[in-house]
């Protein structure tokens, strides 16, 4: 199925790049705000003053965090769109037509967005390295990596594939969209509520703690629960993966026959 | 008889390449900087990846030069029918860093005291950094795939062709690997610099490391006929593999301090050579059995 997977990206070039450069340029967004003092060095002195994990101003941390997550949701959205070229009914019955069948077309789709998740997290993390690098080399040394927190996405976006993939599978990208949407939504709307009023011990302040846990996270410093959870994730999700692989195979053709064209 | 002799330069002038393009910036570095600092210091991380990736670039330009087909790069997956070797390259790791934390413990005789590992780890935690640092180092194995691409997909294989003998092959490969971090050792960044027959000894310790390995990682390669096993091997090996190995020395008096020297180096060797010697075997047998094959067809 190397041919398949070749027309995957053949066909979807633009938006490969566009998600694989989706995070980082998100985060390269920071410049302009950083471009308030002239010259080179004032210019990467303000870039890392608003970025620097060491910093006591806990919102400089913040805004690369959050051009990051952001960027990681906008690559995400634009995978969705990857596979939306599949959805004839001709198309699909000619490829499943090949020796390797329908176990190859729906293998070839979980491998190309695997391998479009795993370009993402290279080229972040490589971005990532090079912003610390460079930062070290202007006085900057105590910026800490932030691929613990890439891994950490990888997964969770591995997961949330493996339920969109599911359904985009039995009823195509559209329905798995919505899918993917309302579940979300009620993600965040759930973190919201937990946020607003869940009591925690000791009457401490949720957005502190959850702060705290942040900086603990990235200076290495990791919780036991925590680690507890951290170890489930990425084994569950490959293994949800692997068993939404053997769920899509066979709905794919029930699928196939609800397509319009 | 001319392919033979363009194969060999071929293995030459990738052997040369890979050494300048990762000794010459080494060099220039541990010139200008001490071995402490480039080893601690964040200004040197992003460079510490790119030092890996020689090889794959030596492999990359030997083809060029070479006018040689893109042919048999080891780049597929092949994960169909060969997941359980995926999965055995993972238990290798803490199996062979396991099994070379026994042999400390064994070497140690009074000194190690089993009841003294819990009072030392905290063995809950066990099972959750095993189940993380798999997942984690499945992803950062890009870090390896520079010297898994040079080594096990190309010079392994062309040395195997050339002298019709695997184990030969990866004896062969594995030295020109180990000699490969002759800088690294000589800097002291293996084994320090206070052990006997500095720095030759280390590197003859480096060299037989890398024979045991290299052979277990070719048995992976020829098997899946892919190199990431090897690349799994690899970032495993270097992040988080000696856990098991750390958890059991832990039981041995002044664990504490205990710094891995030459010996210590040598006797973790122990398991590995047999697992590598095994490993050996296996492709003997593979191919007398191909060849008894070729001969009925």
């Amino acid at each position: 199925m190397n041919g398949l997977l070749y027309k995957y990206f053949r066909h979807n070039l633009i938006t490969v790049i566009l998600s694989v450069f989706a995070p980082v340029a998100m985060f390269l967004m920071i410049i302009p705000m950083a471009l308030q003092e002239g010259g080179v060095s004032g210019f990467i002195n303000e870039f890392y003053s608003l970025t620097d994990g060491t910093s006591s101003d806990q919102g400089n941390v913040l805004v690369s965090l959050f051009f990051l997550v952001v960027g990681y949701f906008l690559s995400q959205s634009l995978r969705s769109s990857l596979l939306k070229s599949e959805e004839m009914k001709k198309w699909a019955n000619f490829t499943v037509a090949s020796p390797k069948g329908v176990k190859g077309v729906v293998y070839t789709r979980y491998l190309f967005l695997f391998m479009v998740c795993s370009i993402t997290f290279i080229t972040t993390t490589v971005i990532d390295e090079i912003y610390v690098t460079v930062g070290a080399w202007n006085g900057f040394e105590n910026i800490m990596s932030k691929s613990t927190l890439f891994i950490v996405m990888f997964y969770l976006e591995l997961l949330s594939l493996s339920v969109e993939l599911v359904f985009n599978s039995r009823f195509g990208s559209t329905y798995g969209g919505h899918v993917k949407f309302i579940m979300f939504v009620s993600v965040v709307l759930i973190l919201f509520v937990i946020g607003l009023f869940a009591p925690l011990p000791g009457g401490e302040d949720i957005a502190d703690t959850v702060f705290d846990l942040i900086m603990r996270l990235l200076k290495g410093d990791i919780p036991n629960w925590l680690m507890y959870v951290f170890s489930v994730i990425p084994l569950g999700a490959i293994g949800c993966y692997l068993l939404s692989y053997k769920i899509s195979c066979k709905l794919y053709m029930k699928g196939v026959d609800s397509y319009e064209k | 008889m001319k392919n033979k002799k363009l194969d060999w330069l071929r293995v030459g002038i990738f052997i040369v390449l890979a050494y300048a393009l990762a000794w010459l910036p080494w060099k220039l570095l541990i010139s200008k900087y001490s071995l402490e600092e480039f080893t601690t210091s964040p200004k040197f991380s992003l460079l510490a990846l790119l030092l890996m990736f020689p090889p794959a670039l030596a492999h990359l330009i030997t083809r060029a030069v070479t006018k040689e087909k893109w042919q048999g790069m080891y780049l597929h997956l092949n994960l169909k029918g060969n997941m359980k070797y995926y999965l055995l390259s993972v238990v290798y790791v803490f199996a062979e860093w396991g099994l070379g934390g026994v042999v400390l413990a064994i070497a140690a005789g009074e000194d190690f005291s089993i009841s003294r590992i819990g009072e030392m780890t905290d063995l809950k935690m066990l099972p959750a950094a095993l189940m993380l640092i798999i997942p984690m180092q499945l992803l950062m194995s890009y870090y390896t795939f520079g010297e898994e691409f040079g080594w096990r997909a190309y010079l392994y294989p062309k040395l195997e062709k050339l002298l019709n003998n695997a184990p030969l092959a990866g004896i062969l490969g594995g030295i020109v690997w180990g000699l490969w971090h002759m800088p690294l050792t000589n800097s002291g960044y293996n084994f320090g610099t206070e052990y006997w027959g500095f720095p030759w000894m280390g590197n003859v310790i480096m060299c037989i490391d890398c024979i045991s390995m290299g052979m277990v990682m070719m048995w992976f390669t020829r098997k899946t006929k892919s190199i990431y096993p090897a690349c799994i091997i690899h970032a495993v090996s270097n992040n988080g593999g000696s856990i098991l190995m750390g958890v059991i020395a832990s039981g041995i008096k002044g664990s504490e301090t205990l710094q891995l020297g030459l010996r210590e180096h040598l006797l973790i060797q122990i398991p590995d050579a047999a697992i590598a010697i095994f490993c050996a075997v296996l492709m003997i047998i593979e191919a007398k059995k191909s060849k008894q094959t070729e001969k009925t067809e």
